[in-house]
């Protein structure tokens, strides 16, 4: 059986091709102003990496903040039961208790049981404080790119303090702090301890539990992974392809749906 | 010859360096006699000198005339030369006494932050709530919007109210309420409709914020996004309660600075006063009056 999953995120869309219960193809790309589009060339690439055909997928689940755009899926499912999903995927040996997850545009903390159930959740979509949003905007105020952020943050010996919490005024903040010539991997180091205060705070809220699963777009910054280690005081489980997680979750939610049906 | 004891000027200043821009008032006797703004600069001290100096050559007045400098807003620490320097709260709390001694509430909307005060007996503040964490609804907010929009900053009030149908804006967060705005451009919804919205989602999250004071009462609102005649109808249609905007609602902090001045006396509330401080029947107005009186 032959599924796939497209998680349209406000920033990326990234599609997962599951073959099995095998992930054998993914693509992510820069979500656009048309969703629709961007959905169906991520969902060829990851197609071609697979070296599957559209016709032979026999179901499409979309998920994330778009996932009623795209005409690709035929159902679509909440990211949060997504990236569950995708979790409870690599595996109940990892013991993961807490999912931490930053996206471009909104933060969710979810608390798995020992069966690894999703039995609570926050979110964060209505202020850009501790989003990945926060991120990409100062990278541009620092002419920094943003792959580039993390690196650069592991050399800072001094941190910084960021004070404000909006992103409008941490914009002018970190403009002063440039002017005022702070060292840029001290600045950088600052802005990602400020979103992991945020974060960590908005975890607690729900109960941090080990082991601490952190995935989302920006967690495949280490610099940020760093911040939020130590907010936390715990070492937390960063999969390898953090980013597509949830589409992965919702590629295996789109097979169980097709058994369901089968039967 | 002037008393030795009394030798200060019988003008006062009062100074409020905003996140934004940067008024100047001048008093004397309780009235108003001038008044001017700039957009806060990097070095407020040398601003507010500059600004200072203007305004006393236009009215023909010595540095020597003015007896106190109070300065107030974020800003009022750069103000090397100011005899004083006071909070906003304090200023904008004494500023909107001065005016309508019988308002419960005071909003003043800033350029970075939202401040209700709650008034009690004699003008003293009894309870007070600020938001400088977040930008959504002040005066930077409306600029981004403006410039998202490319309409002027002084355009976008009497812009919404040709609208006829507000356009729902969902975002409250600065950030993402300026994609929500490009994404409703880009779907062609016309700045009119748009601006409204936006005006709608800024009159509810003010009149949430002076619901959690629990208060009855009138309310003042002032601050320079009370300049935005679309946000003050907005807000006259949800408050639910009495309001009054002054005529010149962003000069109230400084106003209120003047007013502190440590003169033996305070100057006296009377109506007179507030009627040549701001402007006839202030607080009688209706909002169609204001309208009209500002659209000319």
């Amino acid at each position: 059986m032959i599924t796939a999953g497209v998680d349209l995120g406000s920033t990326y869309v990234k599609a997962v091709v599951v073959k099995d219960q095998e992930r054998v193809g993914y693509g992510v790309a820069p979500t656009g102003h048309d969703h629709d589009v961007t959905s169906k060339k991520v969902l060829g690439s990851a197609l071609l990496m697979a070296g599957i055909e559209f016709g032979e997928v026999d179901h499409i689940v979309s998920t994330g903040y778009g996932r009623r755009v795209t005409t690709l899926a035929r159902s679509s499912i909440s990211e949060i039961s997504a990236n569950a999903r995708g979790v409870q995927w690599l595996g109940s040996e990892l013991g993961i208790r807490t999912i931490i997850d930053i996206g471009g545009q909104d933060t969710k903390v979810i608390a798995l049981d020992d069966d690894l159930q999703m039995i609570n959740f926050a979110m964060n979509d209505k202020c850009a404080a501790g989003t990945g949003r926060f991120l990409e905007v100062l990278a541009r105020v620092l002419e920094v790119p943003l792959d580039k952020m993390g690196p650069v943050s592991m050399r800072s010996r001094d941190p910084v303090d960021i004070t404000t919490t909006c992103l409008v005024f941490a914009k002018s903040e970190v403009a002063n702090l440039v002017f005022d010539g702070h060292r840029k991997e001290d600045i950088i180091m600052g802005i990602h301890k400020a979103v992991a205060r945020r974060l960590v705070g908005m975890a607690k809220k729900v109960g941090v539990r080990d082991v601490v699963f952190f995935d989302g777009g920006p967690a495949m910054n280490i610099g940020m992974v760093h911040a939020m280690e130590r907010e936390l005081g715990r070492k937390m489980y960063v999969p390898e392809m953090p980013q597509i997680v949830t589409a992965t979750g919702a590629a295996i939610l789109a097979a169980e749906e097709l058994q369901k049906k089968g039967k | 010859m002037k008393d030795m004891v009394t030798a200060r000027g019988p003008y006062d200043l009062g100074v409020d360096v905003g996140a934004i821009s940067t008024k100047v008032i001048l008093l004397k006797d309780g009235k108003v006699v001038g008044n001017t703004i700039a957009l806060t600069s990097m070095e407020p001290g040398k601003l507010v000198r500059e600004l200072m100096r203007d305004l006393l050559d236009e009215k023909g007045l010595e540095r020597e005339d003015i007896g106190y400098i109070v300065a107030t807003g974020q800003g009022r620490r750069s103000v090397d030369m100011a005899d004083l320097a006071r909070t906003e709260i304090t200023a904008f709390a004494k500023g909107a006494f001065f005016l309508a001694p019988d308002v419960e509430i005071v909003v003043d909307i800033g350029g970075h932050g939202i401040r209700v005060m709650r008034m009690g007996e004699m003008g003293i503040i009894s309870d007070f709530r600020t938001n400088d964490k977040c930008s959504s609804g002040t005066g930077c907010f409306m600029d981004t919007m403006a410039m998202a929009l490319e309409v002027g900053i002084e355009d976008i009030g009497e812009r919404s109210l040709r609208s006829m149908v507000a356009e729902h804006v969902n975002a409250t967060c600065t950030v993402f309420a300026e994609s929500e705005v490009v994404s409703l451009v880009a779907k062609g919804k016309t700045t009119e409709d748009i601006l409204a919205g936006l005006h709608q989602m800024v009159a509810r999250k003010i009149v949430a914020l002076v619901n959690t004071t629990r208060s009855k009462g009138k309310v003042l609102v002032c601050g320079g996004v009370a300049r935005n005649t679309g946000i003050v109808g907005e807000l006259e249609k949800t408050i639910n309660r009495e309001m009054i905007v002054p005529e010149d609602p962003h000069l109230v902090g400084a106003l209120g600075a003047a007013l502190m001045a440590p003169r033996r006396k305070d100057p006296p509330v009377s109506d007179t006063g507030r009627r040549a401080a701001m402007g006839p029947d202030v607080g009688k107005m209706t909002f169609l009056d204001r309208l009209l009186r500002w659209s000319g």
